[in-house]
């Protein structure tokens, strides 16, 4: 367990780029826009919703574990970086969407994978929710929103996936799973072989 | 080559002063007659040298008097006036030159009713599109807007009303304080907002953050078997309470200042507007409660009693910080 964090956040450091400009809604304050950023940008909705979906299809052993991991995960990563600002690619927040959506699709996972998602999923998200524009002292206001933002999300969703019990409802899920798995794929290919996209 | 790097030295300096610049420029433009208008407009200046800023007028507008400029008091004053077709109503006021600037400018707008607009512009954003005098529907939806975001950035009134969602677990009873809560601080606001009451803002915040301490209190003498009036009673406590809340409302009205015309209207948007807000935090937090009690699968208990030491001592934290400031 200990040896898969590890490479996570190697691979998560190694993956350290330059920061992506995410323009703020004004008139909100600082709070409220970092509250909102997770919802704002695709490639952490979509991690954080097929996260939320994982761990509520298999509530309550799975989320037992993977839900404080997340948040755990999300909030000391949110403190080093208001020390340390810096920005994430988009790949990594799309390969943990990747897989989380196939094992949401499959109705696979065991507590181990799903916290290690989890896991992944709150220090992608967190390393890549550094506040462009908003000014140093309030940095970790904006931080503290985003934090309260992604497990909000992770929460919602888990919990109403949770509740869905009849076999029709678990379906649905398992498709959400997949339309998550294609889309982060899809996303996922245009990133990583931008040549491969079609002329405009 | 040393005369050069000192002539660029010299350039790059005064340059550099002018961009740092950052007392705002001042555009006024009133309205004298039916799309007549003076202008007052004020660019900060060092002795003779002023920022490169200009007031940029839609096509509609053309000078009647060639401007008159004079440096007062470290600024560059131009008064001039212009006629608009159709008025301004709806045209783009712009300042060119701002974008390379650190500076701001305020444009104030005085329409011939008596209301005005006003608008700060930034080098991210250097124009204004002038608007029409407000309508009812305006007022009501900017005051609307602004009593949302006040009880969205009030963490103290937020907290006191997640405080009673862990006081009662009775539905019927939750409605009822909500309610009373509701009734309590709108008849305050009203009165403080119309001056039939007024009550001193410091002493009001520093009992807001009191009522928080109460009720935290309360959650933990109920989790011990203790149920004392606030237990039997909430609603009465949240009307009480309530009443100081409203007084916390009146003030940030105050603050924000209520408009020339429709005084009743604002006032009854914005405190619909505080509703609003309080209903959303209400309906999220219940349904994150919901949730994390599915996903945790955990008794209430242990972690309402948690949650009731953190805000009972975040708000016993306000209430000595808002003693301290106010000097008692």
């Amino acid at each position: 367990m200990k040896a898969l964090i590890v490479l996570a956040m190697l691979l998560m450091a190694g993956a350290c780029g330059p920061a992506m400009a995410h323009a703020p809604i004004k008139g909100i304050g600082t709070f409220y826009n970092g509250l909102l950023h997770p919802v704002l940008v695709p490639a952490h909705l979509l991690v954080l919703a097929a996260v939320g979906l994982l761990i509520g299809q298999h509530a309550p052993r799975v989320s037992r574990l993977a839900l404080p991991a997340f948040a755990a995960a999300l909030t000391v990563t949110l403190a080093l970086i208001d020390a340390s600002p810096g920005a994430l690619q988009q790949w990594p927040l799309l390969a943990i969407a990747l897989v989380a959506g196939l094992a949401v699709a499959l109705a696979r996972a065991g507590s181990l994978v799903a916290t290690a998602l989890a896991l992944g999923a709150g220090v992608a998200v967190a390393l890549d929710s550094a506040p462009d524009g908003a000014p140093d002292e309030q940095v970790w206001l904006a931080l503290s929103g985003t934090g309260l933002g992604a497990a909000l999300v992770v929460t919602y969703v888990g919990g109403f996936a949770a509740r869905l019990e009849l076999p029709w409802q678990k379906t649905a899920i398992r498709a959400a799973g997949s339309w998550i798995a294609a889309s982060a794929l899809l996303v996922l290919t245009l990133d990583l072989f931008p040549t491969a996209s079609p002329p405009a | 080559m040393r005369l050069l790097a000192i002539l660029l030295l010299v350039l790059f300096g005064v340059g550099g002063a002018a961009a740092h610049e950052l007392r705002p420029a001042y555009l006024e433009i009133t309205e004298t007659a039916p799309e007549q208008y003076s202008i007052l407009w004020k660019v900060p200046a060092r002795g003779e040298y002023r920022l490169s800023l200009h007031v940029g007028l839609p096509d509609v507008c053309a000078e009647v008097t060639t401007p008159v400029t004079a440096i007062v008091e470290a600024a560059s004053t131009s008064r001039w006036n212009i006629r608009c077709d159709g008025g301004l109503a709806g045209q783009t006021i712009s300042i060119d030159g701002l974008v390379a600037t650190y500076t701001d400018a305020l444009v104030r707008v005085m329409r011939a009713d008596g209301t005005a607009q006003t608008a700060r512009l930034t080098p991210d954003f250097p124009e204004v599109v002038v608007t029409a005098a407000s309508t009812a529907a305006d007022t009501a939806r900017t005051y609307f807007l602004l009593g949302v975001q006040h009880i969205m950035l009030g963490l103290d009134h937020l907290l006191f009303l997640l405080a009673l969602l862990l006081l009662i677990r009775e539905p019927r009873m939750l409605v009822a304080t909500i309610t009373a809560f509701t009734v309590a601080h709108s008849v305050t606001l009203a009165f403080a907002a119309f001056g039939f009451a007024a009550a001193p803002q410091a002493p009001i915040e520093a009992l807001v953050a009191l009522s928080i301490v109460f009720i935290a209190a309360e959650i933990v003498r109920k989790q011990r078997g203790h149920a004392d009036i606030a237990g039997r009673y909430p609603w009465l406590i949240a009307f009480l309470f309530g009443l100081l809340h409203g007084f916390g409302f009146g003030g940030a009205l105050r603050e924000i200042g209520l408009p020339q015309k429709d005084v009743p209207l604002a006032l009854l948007t914005f405190n619909l507007g505080v509703e609003a807000g309080q209903l959303l935090f209400v309906a999220l937090a219940l349904a994150a409660i919901a949730s994390l009690r599915m996903l945790l699968a955990f008794s209430a208990e242990q972690p309402r009693l948690v949650t009731a030491y953190l805000v009972g001592s975040l708000s016993a934290a306000w209430f000595v910080q808002r003693i301290i400031a106010f000097g008692v």
